[in-house]
């Protein structure tokens, strides 16, 4: 009898295996979620996008609504205020010896948000469909220090893509606290193709 | 554009960030997230990731078309034809194409370089300039004697050259141009007045050319071809076209007749058909056959108007072109079809052989103290009898502003690198009254580089008598002489092209035709410039070496043609190599059979065979992969057959391009690189034809094995595509059960309707003329890489032979240019023989076999009916390249996409062309034609930020933009409103193998063959 | 049923009852000269390392082009696929015969397959072991084939099911695992014996293990004796499925050449056919060098012959059928293909498939020639040859003159291919050495079986 038994475990010990694997495989693993690089400038968004200034995004990072590319904003539209607001903050002084004369350089930012090469993602698309963008870069606002909020993994994508976006679900993320509580319906939710050539070409 | 970027824009960081990001392969799949450089100061116009548009000029040759240069990010990444512009109306040959090849070519000086004791140094601009107006002073005295030998082009900069020479007191510069026929601009001058006359084929009832190869790059190509491709497509009213000459050139394919003659023979058969002599005289005297020369002469006197044009390269060149000139004045064709009055200017001015001749034998004499070279190259492509290095070596000082490393440049004391014409200023004049104006599409690739004219002024201002003569720099002279200054060149800006005329310099020319010794030798010898290489210039862009040649389908390689009859008497194969013999010198090179060669001649294409010399480490022992010959690209590619012409200069001062010479075959063998598998269409339909007296009547479509009964595979748009009509369920019919209430990507109330939409593509082998400009395009446009280099080969397996990855048939062309004979069969020779050319890409099936074989759904039918390849998900089992019909799918044999390999095909800066709008493929996956789906998300981007739906014909795909034939229509076949539609209801439209039921997205039309007026229909 | 009260008339049900052994006197005697040919000899080793060594030049070859590109080997498009993908479909093919063998012949209670079945059911698994390989390293992204397998992933991606390729991995993943069982469960008496004659404790211990406890009690027999039933009838329809899904790779094309309904049947049988040849290849120098002619008997040897010589006239079959068809298929691409194949470019591979498959194989006919041992070793090489030529005859003339008369080429293999080629060889072989060292490559108890008992005089029964 124990005998029997004994050898019963191998298969079972086999099955656990795979069952790892599987899961392993599943949990997106290679997403380089949460990383949040220290910036060469100590860039408060708090500061700027909540708050009393409020600024909108698109106030700096200007061509999210008619470019693939979100754009950075240009050194000098950092001095445009700062060659007289906060002047004497170390972090912009930093700013200004970028933007001095001679040794004009501009910022080395660290990348955070990046896409692999064979991926197509254009931000006005989503910006005009009125994807707010804290639906996937996060509460910046009140980030002091940027990290990478979603998985940016392809499932996470095609998720939204199928099920749709949520109106409500986006305005939530940007702070604005939405108190009703019924759920959109669901011609309200804003799908979007997920044909592949869609974003792989 | 450039001058509005402040200096303190550090755009070089810039794009080496984004130059290093998109040359990322797609294999790499977390790669390291670099630096966000942002700008210094934003330039204004200039959205990151959108692309900005300069109106420029192309210099690739002297017609002087007219370019859009698109840049993205400050980087210029793609040239097309200007529409507006009057001479190519938006298309743009191959060579136009390659220019961004040479802007990034990564042989380019990267800054002024000094010769001093025989080795190399980099200079500083500074001490460059010191040194070459130390040297001017130096020989004042001998001032007069100078030679400048500038590269022909058109506009105000010669002008400039001479007012600043004339200031030195040295004559005016030599405008050279190697691949000019000088005969025929010389006999043009004397019969119509002008240089180059518009020729209106649209007019003409007959197209008779004697041996002038308009498709081949022969004068103002493109307009030549986009003329004569609408003749041709009028169908049965179309002028019928006969080519007169000793090889079927691409021209001469291109003809629905060929009478073949011996070099030099064509004046016998002018004179014939002048009415000077009767047949059997002309046939004897030029080998061609009686018959044939009788009914032409008749069929000429019928035809009114006809079009006759002269090609002069021959020892009687100029001849021949008067004669011709006479023929088209006798039959009343001067203002109708040859227009002397929409002359093309860009051909004035450009000195003869005979007057470059003349300045190498002042050189000779040792009289001659300052030499400046700008653009020719003298030392590759004199023949080797002129003995130029001998005379160049007795000039005291040499100063050249080559970009590249060539041949004459190797020889000079002083390199003073110019910019490349898409980074600077200047103008032309394409037709009367029309100024072209060249501007800067980006910043300097290499700092190390400057404006000849820029710096031709910084030496006049070393110098007190000229100083005063100039402005501050060459962007205000030239500003200064537009009729409507500044404002007007503010306007050009926009457009490229304005209201005006360039006071054109004078050339006087003194030149007596060499007596030529009769050469002796059994075969008659032809060499002609390369269509894709042109004199030799383009040997140095990886996508010319890679285009095949036109008519021998060769790449990497040079050929001696030869036909079958001749072959087998010499017991010779293709691959043997064979020694081409004459006076002047011997060159080998491997053999190709060609049945468009007369038995008694022998031809060669001018172009490859540069200098290999060994790869010096220069710049103080800093190897920056310079090397001399004409840069690595050309290195040991081929024999220059421009060593076997004599130099003797013909009656209107251009080179003898014929003679005669003798054939060894040498026993040695090589495989010819070449992407021909067979040139037989083995009775499968492939290229069509009809015959001009067959059309509008009913007629049964060609079949190949088609099943009685089977389905009807005719060009079913929109929906119906049996692959996207399954996923809606009862094969999708519009009367289906469920339509409508499927879910999906296929679903047709799809949120973004993509399933509305049936992309499709029409190519009329009616107008196709073989010229190839759509496949570099596909190449520029898709990030193709170039396969063909010596190193591009495995580590341990490796054969460094240009070419040898071809010779495996890794070639990667998407858009791949077949060529089909028909007719001559039997091998003996016969002119009754014809060429089909058609344009074969990813036919983007219905119904497609590769869709089901790919275990990884790499490959799948996205809803608006392309057949899409997801290079991201390929693991490369190969299935369906094995299950295409067609063969259009590629395989990335090695990592030519990845920067750390030996075979990366953009070596630093050539990546910064990369379109940022398509992947660059990492090695092992599959790729092939996406119908530039870039462009489709493109255009429905545009539409979605303006809120409409898309326009009619809003854009197109590369291969249809260039197209210089106006052969490729793309559009959306489900739309009425697409023109595409209305081709595909043509009569003449066809799908290449139908019978398998793949439905393809392709649609040709057939070509129209025009049999001789007694031949009966259908004959051929 | 075989032990389990074993009275004379229930004989014939055993399926080598119709078998004698005279040269066998009792069990004892099949106990030593069976595990006498376990004792590692010089010539066993100097044979397992030149295994090793090919197999080391294989993978390294396999590694640098994993480097460099799949350019590196022989590839020469239109021809996409090339040595890899024959030696794939040639080492399944292999496979084969060992089921068939172990299996068919079990349920049909062949006798001649008891002293043969054992080798022939362990090169089965190697086989299907190395042939498994081929399919990861022909692929242009090999770190990437687990795409192939359907399991839930993050991308949301499944694999194709229409692809053949993805039946093949099935197909193949099913034979490995069923042969391995088969062969597993057949071995656990024999490992028993040998735990119980073994005396070193290490490899006691792992015999033990191995043996799952056999205690050759009544029960044990029982269960055994009907699980060994279902796993041959489990495994009999795989000589079938799994064969004609490795056909389908090539029969699902619209590939001239491929696209045919004959390749099915037309494999099967080639694939015995090569297993069969294989099995030649290794038992006659088993029984030579070990010494065990009086247990695989010339009878055995002519039974094989002559299944070997059925199976190749149902290739012949094939190979006339294919041509026939084509010639009346009125279809043009076929016809200029198959003229290509035996006429043309490839004649000299075709030639040799055909003399190889078809003609040396006649000469079974002669039963001189089917009981000379020699004889049917040389002819087993010529049939690996042949059927190896085969799958090139299959796989690259058609690829090389398709549809598109622009794009047809020819196919010429680098050091590469043949480097890995030899390396599948060394896998092979290394595994089926390093087995029949290890484990009794005849079945001990189903000898045992058809030796007459000597209790039986004393009139006792069992043991």
């Amino acid at each position: 009898m124990t005998q029997r038994r004994k050898w019963t475990a191998i298969p079972g010990l086999i099955l656990l295996a795979i069952g790892a694997v599987a899961l392993s495989a599943y949990s997106g693993a290679s997403s380089s979620q949460n990383n949040s690089p220290v910036q060469p400038i100590l860039f408060p968004h708090p500061l700027h996008a909540a708050g009393n200034l409020n600024m909108n995004c698109l106030y700096c990072h200007n061509t999210a609504n008619k470019s693939p590319d979100p754009g950075l904003p240009a050194v000098s539209t950092c001095m445009g205020c700062h060659l007289i607001a906060r002047a004497d903050r170390p972090e912009v002084q930093k700013l200004a010896k970028y933007y001095a004369m001679g040794s004009g350089k501009p910022v080395p930012w660290v990348r955070i948000h990046k896409l692999p090469e064979y991926v197509r993602f254009p931000h006005m698309r989503h910006v005009n469909a009125g994807v707010t963008c804290q639906s996937c870069h996060g509460p910046v606002q009140e980030m002091t220090q940027v990290y990478q909020f979603a998985s940016l993994n392809m499932g996470w994508c095609v998720n939204c893509h199928v099920n749709g976006y949520d109106p409500r679900e986006g305005l939530k993320a940007t702070g604005i606290v939405d108190t009703s509580t019924t759920v959109t319906p669901d011609a309200e939710r804003k799908r979007a193709r997920y044909d592949c050539a869609s974003c792989h070409y | 554009m450039s001058e509005t970027t402040t200096p303190r824009v550090r755009r070089r960081e810039f794009l080496k960030v984004l130059g290093a990001g998109t040359a990322a392969g797609a294999a790499a799949c977390s790669e390291p997230t670099g630096k966000l450089i942002p700008y210094l100061v934003s330039p204004d116009q200039t959205v990151p990731g959108v692309s900005t548009y300069f109106a420029s000029v192309c210099r690739e040759c002297s017609a002087t078309c007219g370019i859009i240069a698109e840049t993205r990010d400050g980087r210029v990444i793609k040239l097309e034809g200007n529409p507006e512009h009057p001479l190519n109306h938006g298309a743009l040959c191959a060579r136009g194409q390659s220019a961004v090849q040479g802007l990034y070519n990564p042989d380019r000086f990267r800054s002024p370089m000094i010769k001093t004791g025989g080795a190399w140094k980099m200079a500083t601009w500074d001490e460059a300039i010191a040194l070459l107006s130390q040297k001017l002073g130096e020989h004042k005295a001998r001032a007069g004697s100078a030679v400048f030998l500038n590269q022909h082009e058109s506009g105000s900069f010669p002008t400039f050259i001479d007012s600043w020479l004339s200031s030195f007191g040295m004559r005016p510069h030599v405008s050279v141009d190697f691949e000019a026929d000088h005969a025929v601009i010389e006999a043009n001058k004397r019969s119509y007045g002008v240089a180059w006359p518009g020729l209106a084929f649209g007019q003409a009832q007959l197209i008779v050319s004697v041996g002038a190869d308009f498709l081949d790059g022969w004068g103002s190509s493109v307009q030549h071809q986009l003329d004569f491709a609408d003749a041709r497509a009028k169908g049965a009213s179309a002028p019928r076209f006969v080519y007169i000459g000793p090889r079927r050139s691409l021209t001469g394919l291109n003809a629905d007749q060929w009478v073949s003659c011996t070099p030099g023979g064509e004046l016998a058969i002018v004179n014939f058909l002048l009415g000077r002599g009767d047949a059997r005289a002309a046939a004897t005297a030029s080998g061609a056959n009686a018959d044939a020369l009788t009914a032409l002469a008749r069929e000429l006197a019928a035809a009114k108007p006809s079009l006759v044009i002269a090609g002069g390269r021959g020892e009687n060149g100029l001849e021949v072109a008067l004669a011709v000139g006479a023929l088209n004045k006798a039959a009343g064709n001067v203002g109708v079809t040859v227009r002397p009055a929409d002359a093309a200017l860009g051909f004035e001015g450009i000195s003869k052989q005979g007057d470059v001749m003349a300045a190498v034998e002042r050189m000779r004499s040792g009289s001659v103290a300052v030499a400046f070279v700008r653009g020719p190259n003298p030392a590759y492509s004199l023949s080797p009898s002129a003995k130029f290095a001998e005379a160049f070596g007795n000039v005291a000082f040499k100063v050249s502003f080559s970009l590249y490393p060539d041949e004459t440049t190797e020889m000079c004391d002083l390199i003073l690198p110019d910019l490349h014409s898409l980074e600077q200023w200047g103008d032309s004049e394409p037709v009367k009254g029309t100024l072209g104006l060249q501007q800067p599409a980006m910043d300097p690739v290499f700092t190390g580089s400057r404006a000849t004219a820029d710096v031709l002024i910084a030496v006049a201002k070393k110098d007190a008598a000229a100083a005063s003569k100039f402005p501050a720099d060459f962007r205000t002279w030239l500003i200064a002489r537009l009729p409507a200054g500044t404002a007007q060149r503010s306007a050009m800006l926009a457009k490229g092209i304005g209201a005006g005329s360039i006071t054109r310099r004078e050339v006087s020319s003194t030149t007596t035709p060499s007596s030529v010794a009769a050469a002796a030798g059994e075969y008659f010898l032809v060499t002609y410039p390369s269509p894709t290489l042109g004199d030799g210039r383009g040997a140095n862009k990886p996508w010319l070496q890679e285009l095949p040649d036109p008519v021998t389908k060769i790449l990497w390689s040079s050929w001696v043609e030869i036909h079958p009859e001749t072959a087998a008497k010499l017991g010779v194969e293709r691959g043997d190599i064979l020694e081409v013999k004459t006076a002047a010198g011997s060159v080998r090179a491997p053999a190709l059979v060609y049945l468009g060669i007369r038995p008694d001649t022998v031809a060669m294409a001018i172009g490859q065979g540069h200098a290999t010399a060994a790869q010096p480490t220069f710049f103080d022992g800093k190897d920056t992969g310079v090397q001399w010959g004409y840069g690595r690209y050309s290195r040991s590619v081929g024999a220059n057959a421009g060593a076997l012409l004599s130099g003797a200069v013909n009656g209107g001062g251009g080179w003898v391009a014929s003679g005669k010479c003798d054939v060894v075959k040498t026993g040695e063998r090589q495989t010819v690189p070449t992407t021909e598998g067979s040139a037989r269409q083995h009775g499968r339909g492939i290229a069509q034809a009809i015959e001009a007296s067959e059309l509008g009547k009913p007629q049964e479509a060609e079949s190949h094995g088609h099943i009685p009964g089977a389905a009807s595979t005719a060009f079913l748009p929109g929906l119906r595509s049996p692959v996207a009509a399954d996923a809606q369920g009862d094969l999708g019919a519009p009367t289906a059960a469920d339509k409508g209430n499927q879910v999906g990507m296929y679903d047709p109330n799809h949120p973004l309707g993509m399933a509305k939409r049936r992309w499709a593509m029409t190519i009329d082998l009616a107008r196709c003329t073989g010229c190839s400009a759509c496949v570099t395009a596909c190449y520029a446009e898709n990030n193709i890489p170039t396969v063909g280099a010596p190193w591009q080969n495995g580590v341990v397996y490796a054969e460094k032979r240009p070419g040898f990855n071809i010779t495996r048939g890794r070639e990667m062309n998407w858009l791949r240019l077949e060529r089909y004979y028909e007719g001559a069969e039997k091998g003996g020779f016969t002119e009754d023989f014809e060429a089909r050319f058609i344009p074969m890409m990813c036919q983007h099936c219905g119904n497609a076999p590769c869709e089901p074989v790919c275990p990884v759904y790499a490959t799948y039918h996205a809803p608006d009916g392309l057949n899409v390849q997801v290079y991201n998900r390929c693991v490369g089992t190969r299935y369906c390249s094995n299950n295409c019909p067609y063969k259009v799918r590629y395989f990335n044999w090695f990592g030519y996409g990845e920067p750390d390999r030996i075979q990366y095909a953009f070596p630093e800066p050539l990546n910064w062309q990369l379109n940022p709008d398509v992947t660059v493929r990492g090695k092992g996956v599959m790729e092939k034609c996406s119908f530039c789906v870039q462009r489709i998300r493109e255009a429905e981007n545009r539409a979605v930020l303006d809120q409409r739906e898309m326009a009619a014909d809003e854009f197109t795909t590369a291969c249809a933009a260039a197209c210089p034939s106006r052969a490729i229509v793309f559009g959306d076949a489900a739309d009425d409103s697409w023109s595409v539609t209305k081709y595909v209801a043509n009569e003449r439209a066809y799908h290449v193998f139908e019978e398998l039921n793949t439905y393809t997205a392709v649609v040709y039309l057939k070509k129209i063959n025009h049999a001789a007026a007694g031949a009966g229909a259908g004959e051929r | 049923m075989a032990t389990a009260a074993p009275p004379m008339e229930q004989r014939p049900n055993i399926p080598s009852a119709t078998v004698r052994l005279p040269a066998v006197k009792d069990y004892e005697q099949v106990d030593r000269e069976i595990m006498g040919t376990l004792k590692p000899t010089l010539g066993w080793f100097a044979a397992l390392a030149t295994a090793i060594l090919c197999l080391l030049i294989g993978v390294s070859a396999w590694f640098y082009q994993v480097y460099a590109g799949m350019g590196v080997a022989g590839y020469n498009p239109p021809v996409m696929w090339g040595v890899y993908i024959i030696s794939f479909v040639f080492w399944v093919g292999i496979g084969h015969a060992g089921t068939l063998i172990s299996a068919i012949l079990y349920l049909f209670r062949a006798g001649f397959r008891t002293s043969i079945y054992r080798c022939a059911e362990a090169m089965t698994v190697f086989a299907v072991m190395t042939a498994g390989l081929f399919p990861i390293l022909h692929l242009g992204r090999p770190w990437k084939f687990f795409w192939l397998i359907p399991y839930p992933n993050w991308r949301l991606l499944w694999p194709q099911f229409k692809s053949p390729l993805v039946w093949d991995v099935f197909a193949i993943l099913t034979y490995l695992t069923v042969s391995s069982t088969f062969l597993y469960i057949g071995l656990i008496p024999d490992i028993a014996t040998l735990r119980d004659k073994e005396t070193n404790p290490v490899r006691k211990a792992i015999y033990a293990a191995m043996s799952l406890g056999w205690r050759n009690s009544d029960r044990e027999w029982r269960h055994f004796t009907r699980a060994y039933l279902f796993l041959a009838a489990f495994s009999t329809p795989l000589v079938l499925s799994v064969h004609s899904v490795v056909s389908f790779d090539f029969a699902m094309a619209l590939t001239p050449g491929w696209h045919a309904t004959i390749f099915p049947p037309y494999f099967v049988a080639g694939a015995i056919f090569s297993g069969l040849g294989m099995v030649f290849t290794i038992i006659i120098p088993i029984r030579k060098f070990f010494k065990l002619q009086h247990y695989v008997t010339l009878n055995d040897l002519d039974a094989a012959a002559k299944m070997c010589l059925f199976t190749s006239l149902v290739v012949g079959l094939a190979y006339l059928t294919e041509f026939q068809i084509a010639w009346m298929s009125g279809n043009k691409y076929e016809q200029d293909y198959f003229w290509n194949r035996v006429f043309g470019q490839w004649a000299w591979a075709a030639w040799i498939m055909l003399i190889c498959n078809m003609v040396l194989p006649l000469s079974l006919f002669s039963q001189k020639l089917r009981r000379n041992p020699s004889w049917l070793f040389i002819l087993s090489l010529f049939i690996n040859l042949g059927m190896w030529f085969e799958r090139f005859v299959i796989v690259v003339p058609a690829l090389s003159h398709e549809f598109e008369p622009w794009q047809w080429g020819t196919y010429a293999p680098t050091w590469v291919d043949y480097a890995i080629l030899l390396g599948s060889f060394g896998w092979f072989f290394m595994w089926f050495l390093l087995f029949i060292k290890q484990l009794p490559v005849i079945a001990i108890t189903e000898m045992k079986e058809i030796v007459p008992p000597k209790l039986r005089k004393v009139g006792g029964g069992g043991h």
